[in-house]
């Protein structure tokens, strides 16, 4: 009988043992994915919650300010959303700096929205394609060095330009055009460029040594008045693809 | 298709019948299973509105007021949740240009966010701008490779937290991207980048040997993956021991499921990433079991859409 109980108790300490050596491990995983739209129901408190932040800023935000006629996307190695971002750089550089630009270069992570719908354009959409505070600058590259910045670019894979071409082989700009003209390694040329890129941003180390012109305006603010000065003059903004940067056969 | 919930109603039909012709020992054993949920967003950049209905590529996706909803809803209906951030949340709408990053962390305390780590755009501010807002957040920023000393950051972000749920400790590090040349280096100032693979390694060591946690989850700012030998998500998870999940963000990158990847033992870490903007939540369930050691994980992936949840 005895013998009996030691042998329950022998069994219960064992399995109090072997339960305190146990521990937590997750033994199964499952994942899904939830797309947040308006097939759910909107959370009241936190949509009353934003509201004054969005009544104040839409004041500001949904002034319109001129007429997109087709739809602009954002694409590697160009697009018709890149293009017009850089034909606008580099105009307003030209008027900023009363100089005459050659060439005007953006990088491809700082245009911030993928696309823009024909239609009305407004202050907003101008702050979603640039929320950066990026200011407008003009430097002055050689041949060479500009020649080598389309290497950079070639690597990765296309950037918004304008007044430029080249083709993209084996990583490496070729047939680069300025102008329509080839690249001259020994002459100098005037580029429109942002300040997070002249400081050496997105991996532009090379243009931190070169001199700056600085126009004290924002890219954002250029934006806005392209398109105010555009519809002021009964023109409608358009942009198309003109192989600034394509690859290779 | 079969649903989370579908999912969830197998796995415990099965504990069941195992259980029924177990011994006293296994029956122990096999109690029901403890759920984790986890519910993860990256790059969310300041989007607290939904985009517009004619937008091309998300129209009427995203918004806070839908992502509260969401994540309310599977809060009630699980017992252990985490909600976690994999950094980027400012920068990209009016709302962080004209308020620098008030709404976006209110929004996140509302919708009681576990944890965060730190992108580059949320330098974007300037670093003061970065030290009151994670000052105002409810939830810790956690990253173990940005060296914040002589910033007003300094003391302000943790290399490791340790989140209890019931019974199970979770334990949480981040890391976050080179800022050098990616960043102005007007706003990172003194802010100094440390290797990624030997600082999280640290500190999952000390999350697996000292602290005993059940989960080990690395929040990333690396990005996902690249062309040339940069370090990313797959080379954290490839080059370090004992994370068990990696949520990444930086690159934008939409992963229809999590991807697994081999660490340095051979065994498989989870990793994942939810594209950007708020436009979706990754949900991760995991199922816990006490044992002697860990098992083949025996994962599923269920694509939910939005009706199997909201029901």
């Amino acid at each position: 009988m005895s013998r009996h109980y030691s042998n329950i108790g022998i069994l219960i300490l064992a399995v109090v043992f072997t339960t305190a050596c146990k521990i937590y491990y997750p033994v199964q995983e499952a994942a899904s994915l939830v797309k947040v739209n308006n097939s759910f129901s909107a959370d009241t408190a936190i949509k009353g919650f934003y509201k004054p932040y969005k009544d104040s800023l839409d004041k500001i935000m949904k002034v319109p300010l001129a007429e997109l006629t087709d739809d602009l996307t954002k694409k590697l190695p160009e697009s018709t959303l890149g293009n017009m971002m850089a034909d606008i750089l580099k105009v307003k550089t030209a008027e900023y700096t009363n100089d005459k630009i050659d060439v005007a270069i953006l990088n491809y992570g700082g245009i911030r929205s993928s696309s823009l719908t024909k239609g009305m354009l407004n202050v907003e959409h101008a702050y979603l394609l640039m929320p950066f505070d990026n200011y407008v600058v003009e430097q002055t590259l050689t041949g060479q060095q500009l020649s080598d910045f389309c290497d950079s670019m070639a690597m990765k894979k296309g950037w918004p330009v304008s007044g430029i071409s080249f083709q993209i082989k084996n990583d490496k700009a070729i047939n680069i055009l300025v102008n329509n003209a080839a690249l001259d390694l020994n002459k100098k040329y005037k580029v429109a460029i942002n300040d997070y890129l002249a400081n050496g941003g997105d991996g532009m180390a090379f243009l931190k040594s070169i001199p700056q012109i600085q126009t004290g305006r924002l890219f954002r603010d250029a934006i806005m008045e392209y398109w105010s000065v555009q519809t002021k003059a009964g023109k409608k903004i358009s942009a198309k693809l003109e192989n600034r940067i394509s690859y290779a056969e | 298709m079969q649903n989370r919930r579908d999912f969830i109603k197998t796995s415990l039909v099965g504990g069941a019948v195992l259980s029924a012709v177990a011994s006293p020992v296994e029956l122990l054993a096999n109690e029901v299973k403890t759920q984790l949920t986890i519910l993860h967003t990256n790059d969310v950049h300041s989007h607290v509105e939904p985009f517009a209905d004619d937008d091309k590529k998300y129209p009427g996706m995203g918004g806070a007021e839908y992502r509260a909803t969401i994540i309310e809803n599977i809060r009630k209906k699980t017992t252990h949740t985490l909600v976690l951030d994999a950094g980027d949340i400012f920068q990209g709408t009016p709302y962080f240009n004209f308020f620098h990053g008030d709404l976006e962390i209110d929004l996140m305390n509302k919708m009681r966010y576990d944890a965060a780590t730190i992108g580059n755009h949320d330098f974007d501010g300037g670093i003061d701008t970065l030290a009151k807002q994670i000052t105002r957040s409810n939830f810790p920023f956690v990253n173990s490779n940005y060296d914040f000393t002589n910033t007003p950051v300094e003391g302000k972000v943790h290399k490791h937290v340790i989140l209890k749920k019931g019974k199970l400790k979770i334990g949480i590090t981040g890391c976050g991207v080179e800022l050098e040349g990616l960043v102005p280096d007007k706003l990172y100032t003194n802010t100094k980048y440390l290797d990624p693979i030997k600082c999280v390694q640290e500190q999952v060591d000390i999350l697996k040997f000292k602290e005993k946690c059940h989960l080990i989850i690395c929040l990333s700012h690396l990005g996902y993956k690249y062309e040339h030998t940069r370090v990313s998500d797959i080379v954290l998870a490839q080059q370090t021991t004992n994370i068990d999940l990696i949520i990444g963000g930086h690159t934008h990158t939409f992963l229809e499921a999590p991807v697994k990847e081999k660490n340095k033992d051979g065994k498989e870490v989870l990793i994942n990433q939810v594209g950007w903007a708020g436009v979706q939540i990754g949900q991760l369930d995991y199922f816990f079991e006490k044992s002697f050691r860990k098992k083949l994980s025996n994962s599923q992936t269920v694509i939910v859409d939005k009706k199997s949840i909201e029901k």
